[in-house]
């Protein structure tokens, strides 16, 4: 069954906070529930599906629902590290479509940072991962695993530090415009370049930043859409994949974007060529790079050509991303980037972006994250948008 | 440099085991030929649980590399290396020259000792 045109995006709502001192976790989240419930003119009382991820307080759906003052009758918790929310997304549409709930609500929130806890994941253990014992003695580092796939981006096609440095660069030029933005300064490919190798490949300016904050989504049935005061968004194709190692059959020059992109865009019923702007998952430079290719923005190995010369800047380049500063300049909350990726791509389909980024004209925009990690377990989720 | 011990699962003891012994040990399913790591007992590839161990060489090649540093410093050089008998393992490199790796580069096993628990299995040039 096709999900095109049977669930709307009718709320949202990014918490301003980039460190979130004197704010509890749970308070975090009601922030957002009640930010974006205000967006879409709807109220706790409407609420009667409720979504989240680990990072979330206690048992986040059964726990929250108290807090929020919420009374679901669907309930779901996925957990695929940053792209958990643009599968809560495809999943929450499902639950609208099919009957399970009329207006479903998914909250984002993580304290780590002011916890002094920065570089985990809120909620998770990976302690008791079938892998760890294999892999947790090598100390790799997230940066180390994805540098990994940027050398053999290296190695197959060419590509160079000064491509990579260009994904930087663009956001950089896009976060400027954003006062919430943690790092507002422009930057340039030499900045990225002269900045220290935290895991060669990788420099810092290659890694994103590492905040608190969140975000809300209401979602909802296109009849109750239409009753609301808010730009009309549908929910156009979604899809996900999870990409592993598979015991040892490694291949990095591919994500599971390859499989997400090419699914919803069917569902859509549009190309990449049909797309201006486009949220794309920017833990690392990298993970970029892979995304656009495996996402069809640009054929294989050619992602750093396209990148180039301000590929993605607004204004400048084929394809428009990240135009709220990305994960790279603005927030990447938790380690979790994929709440911000939907919220400025609704934002986008809105026409609500900044001015100075905001891309006229267009029909479609794409959300992508990828959770986990890009060399080895990882989930890829694709949600494509349509403003109606 | 003794790392801790490793956490020995019941399912990969064998494979522990082995390291203790100065043995590196890969999965081999008897169905339908898949090689595979890390142990588990049954093949990821066809649920066949008619699976046996594998002695391996040790020997592979780079896949990719990073180095991965604090401080300028390099701290860990995490690894994908494909052994000559198929299949690419998540490793780290140890005792080279860091800035002179390269893809595609010979390697061989180097078991570090633990505290107390078996070795675990690292790369260094061949």
């Amino acid at each position: 069954m096709s999900l095109n045109g049977k669930a709307n995006i009718v709320g949202i709502y990014e918490h301003p906070t980039r460190r979130a001192d004197g704010i509890s976790l749970a308070q975090l989240h009601a922030d957002v529930a009640i930010g974006a419930l205000e967006d879409a003119g709807l109220t706790t009382r409407d609420v009667d599906g409720y979504f989240c991820a680990c990072e979330a307080p206690g048992m986040g759906t059964l726990n929250m629902p108290n807090y929020l003052g919420l009374k679901p009758r669907y309930v779901e918790s996925t957990e695929t590290g940053g792209s958990s929310y643009l599968v809560l997304v495809h999943h929450a549409a499902m639950a609208v479509a099919t009957g399970r709930c009329n207006v479903a609500l998914i909250t984002m929130g993580d304290t780590q940072l002011s916890e002094g806890m920065s570089f985990s994941l809120g909620g998770v253990d990976t302690r008791g991962a079938p892998e760890t014992p294999f892999s947790g003695p090598y100390r790799t580092f997230p940066a180390g695993m994805y540098a990994m796939v940027a050398r053999r981006h290296m190695y197959e096609y060419g590509t160079t530090s000064e491509q990579l440095a260009w994904v930087k660069v663009a956001a950089s030029h896009h976060a400027q415009h954003n006062p919430y933005a943690l790092r507002r300064e422009v930057v340039t490919v030499e900045d990225v370049l002269n900045s220290p190798l935290v895991a060669d490949p990788l420099h810092r300016f290659d890694c994103c930043v590492v905040t608190d904050g969140g975000g809300g989504v209401v979602i909802t049935r296109p009849e109750i859409a239409k009753t609301l005061k808010r730009p009309l968004v549908k929910i156009a194709g979604a899809s996900e994949f999870v990409k592993t190692n598979d015991g040892g059959h490694v291949d990095l020059t591919y994500s599971a974007g390859r499989f997400t992109g090419a699914r919803a865009f069917e569902e859509a019923g549009c190309t990449p060529a049909d797309v201006k702007y486009a949220s794309l998952y920017d833990s690392f430079t990298i993970t970029v790079i892979m995304q656009l290719e495996d996402l069809g923005f640009c054929k294989k190995g050619e992602g750093g050509k396209f990148v180039a010369d301000g590929g993605l800047i607004s204004g400048v380049g084929k394809l428009a991303f990240n135009t709220d500063g990305g994960g790279l300049c603005s927030n990447h909350p938790g380690n979790r980037g994929g709440m911000t990726k939907i919220l400025e791509a609704v934002r986008q389909s809105r026409g609500e972006a900044h001015p100075a980024v905001q891309v006229s004209d267009h029909k479609f925009v794409v959300a992508h994250g990828t959770g986990g990690t890009l060399s080895g377990d990882h989930c890829g989720a694709t949600v494509i948008l349509e403003r109606e | 440099m003794a790392l801790p011990a490793p956490e020995v699962r019941p399912e990969a003891k064998p494979y522990w085991d082995a390291l203790a012994e100065g043995k590196f040990l890969i999965q081999a399913c008897n169905d339908c030929g898949n090689r595979y790591h890390y142990p588990r007992p049954f093949c990821p590839s066809c649920m066949s649980k008619n699976v046996e161990w594998l002695p391996v060489s040790g020997n592979g090649t780079i896949y990719s590399f990073s180095l991965v540093r604090s401080k300028g410093a390099v701290a860990s050089a995490p690894v994908f290396v494909t052994l000559d008998e198929g299949i690419t393992l998540l490793s780290a490199l140890v005792d080279c020259d860091y800035e002179k790796l390269t893809i595609g580069q010979k390697v061989r096993l180097k078991l570090v000792p633990t505290e107390g628990g078996p070795p675990i299995p690292f790369f260094t040039p061949a």
